[in-house]
């Protein structure tokens, strides 16, 4: 240190070396410390979604229920449901499970009507339709992708007899499904967000027009019902996400807290001795010389 | 520094360097007083401790500007009776810079007008009417000024030197230097100011540079005070004592807490839609009243003007609704910690719950606490479509960059509803 060449010019250089060494590795040490960032934490994101439909128009409200494999006993998933509804999602390990039904309301032991399968990180959407699907139940896969934040992404579930197929157009004539077969789910397609109409319609036939209302940000299902001779919409959202998007960051916080305030109050202080020493031994000696 | 007439606080290399200038310029005054140079030497390094002190545990450094005015009002005082026209205006400059400097300057007019330093013409009584009304308008100012909401304008160690340099010289000068009686109260009276919760940094510095010259002068008076050695060791040894115990962190202003049910608005009729009214955080002992986040004109994300609330951007997702509510709040304010300090310590599994203008309480469970770049922000998964009701936490997070008033990284907290 400085004041110790001022208090003892005669020391030998070689102490003062090894001191000076010291201390800067010391200041180094203590200033790294300060410095060292804490590891974020982060949890692994391969979580499996899945949720239930009844899209059957020839059964009532319905409970369906979803029963892991090997442990039967182990229900991960219980909904009961009007024709034309779908569950929430719902977060499930990867495995093989269930699916039963009984009518909602009953006591009766639900019936097992399908086996399903749940890959990790997949989302998909198990409902009862109508026609020749296997127990009555079928298996969609949704893709979840995010739109651009200022348009709505979506897709159609055929739910909706007598016709076999539908075609279904956007408000401004978009294809958004071509000959969909009743149970089935089209691909996702973009349309602008706000109050919209689909025209709806056998292929060849006239179309009618279902009142939709579309989000930015959002991705949803929209399945077709029939209900007292006319075809309705009900849109379901798959996944919704902030209706307007703030670009950037967010600059939250003014630093009278900063984490640096450790490393500088190491240097301020180190700084202090040393200014604070050789002001006392300036003056001190001035003093002196007098 | 923010309630400055003449705008934004500048730059702090720009505070750093005026500092510094000061500095010198106090040197020269002390030199026109004709004081020894070993007291000079001690009065400098007082000043330069402070101004240090102050750089180096504040977030936006010192502002040497009103000093150096100041100290130039000091050369022209000291410099003979036809320049104290420029004097004046060098002080009318500084506390046109920072307000707070008016208190000292409005204390010593009066102190000089009752010892008839000042107003030598006017009859007695109307002198001390003068004085006394000088001392009220330094006393309305100081009130005026005064922010309750904040803590102590600087850190503790600089009070405590402050304040112990103030009682040290006032107290010595008083009794035996009468004509040294003003400026030590102008001083005193800037000192008391650093007190006074609210009135920011400027009076730091011109307060420490009076007591530094009044030290210098005190030390040519008495012989006893700073010229011996020993004594010279002592006060610097606690300098450094006291920059040792600086707290890292300042106490955190004292705000009272926020109560749920109180805060809860009675229900209006139709509300157009669902609000998040408030916040608990069992992990960060945290509860409190939401506010309603906006955008600014660019579109960016606003934080609360508050640093002790957080706040809930109202153009998103209502928690507990599908989708990525997002809850925004100051990790610090200039002073100490915010609502959102202990946001990093989260760990996965901890509750934070928000509560519903419709009365429902949606439960989330942390997933993923992550530190990011601000250049690097993660838009998409912030505020990309979620399945599930989710919440994000957003604070401030890494080093904070002096030149740009900014931290550099933002911590996000992922949420899912349980």
């Amino acid at each position: 240190m400085p004041a110790r060449h001022l208090a003892r010019p005669a020391a030998p250089r070689r102490r003062a070396a090894a001191a000076g060494t010291g201390v800067v590795a010391l200041l180094l040490l203590v200033v790294g410390l300060a410095l060292a960032p804490t590891p974020p934490a982060t949890a692994a994101d391969a979580t499996s979604m899945l949720r239930l439909g009844q899209l059957n128009p020839d059964q009532g409200n319905l409970e369906l229920t979803v029963s892991s494999v090997a442990d039967p006993k182990n229900t991960v998933l219980i909904a009961a449901l009007g024709y034309g509804e779908l569950s929430g999602y719902q977060a499930v390990e990867e495995g093989d499970y269930v699916v039963a039904t009984r009518p909602a309301g009953s006591s009766e032991p639900p019936m097992v009507a399908k086996t399903i399968s749940v890959r990790p990180g997949t989302t998909s959407t198990v409902a009862t339709v109508g026609g020749a699907a296997e127990g009555g139940i079928t298996s969609f896969t949704d893709d979840l992708t995010a739109p651009d934040p200022t348009k709505a992404r979506l897709r159609v579930i055929n739910a909706a007899p007598p016709a076999a197929q539908l075609d279904v157009r956007g408000p401004a004539g978009e294809q958004v499904a071509v000959g969909l077969a009743l149970g089935a789910a089209g691909s996702y397609t973009t349309l602008p967000p706000g109050e919209s109409r689909l025209s709806v319609g056998p292929p060849g036939a006239p179309a009618v027009e279902v009142p939709v209302t579309l989000k930015a940000n959002e991705v949803s299902s929209v399945v077709l019902t029939s209900g007292g001779g006319a075809v309705q919409a009900r849109v379901v959202v798959d996944a919704a996400g902030s209706p307007v998007v703030p670009p950037g960051p967010v600059h939250a916080g003014f630093g009278g807290a900063a984490a640096e305030a450790g490393a500088y109050r190491a240097a301020s202080s180190a700084v202090l001795i040393v200014l604070a020493v050789s002001a006392a031994l300036v003056s001190a000696r001035l003093a002196r010389s007098r | 520094m923010s309630t400055s007439l003449l705008g934004t606080p500048p730059p702090w290399p720009l505070g750093l360097v005026t500092a510094v200038l000061a500095g010198v310029l106090l040197w020269s005054v002390t030199a026109r007083l004709r004081l020894r140079p070993e007291s000079r030497a001690a009065s400098t390094a007082v000043y330069a401790c402070c101004a240090l002190l102050t750089e180096l545990t504040t977030p936006d450094g010192v502002d040497g500007r009103a000093t150096l005015l100041l100290s130039a009002g000091g050369m022209f005082a000291v410099a003979g009776t036809r320049r104290s026209l420029l004097a004046a205006l060098a002080c009318a400059a500084a506390v046109a810079l920072a307000p707070v400097v008016g208190v000292g300057v409005l204390v010593l007019l009066g102190a000089m007008a009752l010892r008839k330093d000042l107003l030598i013409r006017l009859p007695a009584p109307l002198r001390r009417i003068a004085g006394v009304a000088a001392f009220a308008a330094a006393a309305a100012l100081a009130v005026l000024l005064a922010r309750p909401q904040d803590g102590p304008a600087v850190p503790l160690g600089v009070l405590v030197l402050l304040g112990a340099c103030v009682l040290l010289i006032g107290g010595v000068s008083w009794v035996r230097l009468p004509w040294l009686r003003p400026p030590v109260a102008a001083v005193v009276a800037l000192a008391a100011c650093q007190f006074v919760p609210g009135p920011d940094l400027d009076a730091v510095l011109p307060a420490a540079a009076g007591l530094a010259v009044l030290a210098a002068v005190l030390t040519e008076e008495h012989h006893v005070l700073l010229a011996r050695p020993v004594l010279v060791g002592a006060v610097m040894v606690g300098v450094v004592a006291t920059a040792l115990l600086v707290p890292a962190v300042p106490l955190p202003a004292a705000t009272p807490p926020h109560h749920v049910a109180e805060v809860v608005p009675a229900a209006a009729p139709e509300p157009p839609r669902v609000t998040a009214v408030s916040i608990a955080i069992p992990r960060m002992e945290l509860s409190g009243s939401l506010d309603v986040l906006g955008v600014a004109d660019d579109g960016e994300l606003l934080a609360p003007d508050d640093p002790a609330r957080a706040g809930w951007y109202a153009g998103g997702v209502v928690p507990g609704d599908v989708g990525p509510a997002i809850v925004g709040g100051h990790v610090d304010s200039r002073r100490g910690p915010g609502v959102f300090f202990a946001l990093r310590s989260l760990r996965p599994d901890d509750v934070v719950e928000i509560t519903r203008s419709d009365g429902r309480v949606a439960r989330f469970s942390v997933t993923s606490v992550a530190q990011v770049a601000k250049e690097q922000f993660p838009t998409a998964a912030v505020y990309g479509p979620t399945p599930r009701p989710e919440l994000r936490l957003i604070t401030c997070g890494g080093r904070f960059d002096r030149g740009a008033r900014s931290y550099t990284d933002n911590v996000v907290v992922e949420a899912v509803a349980t």
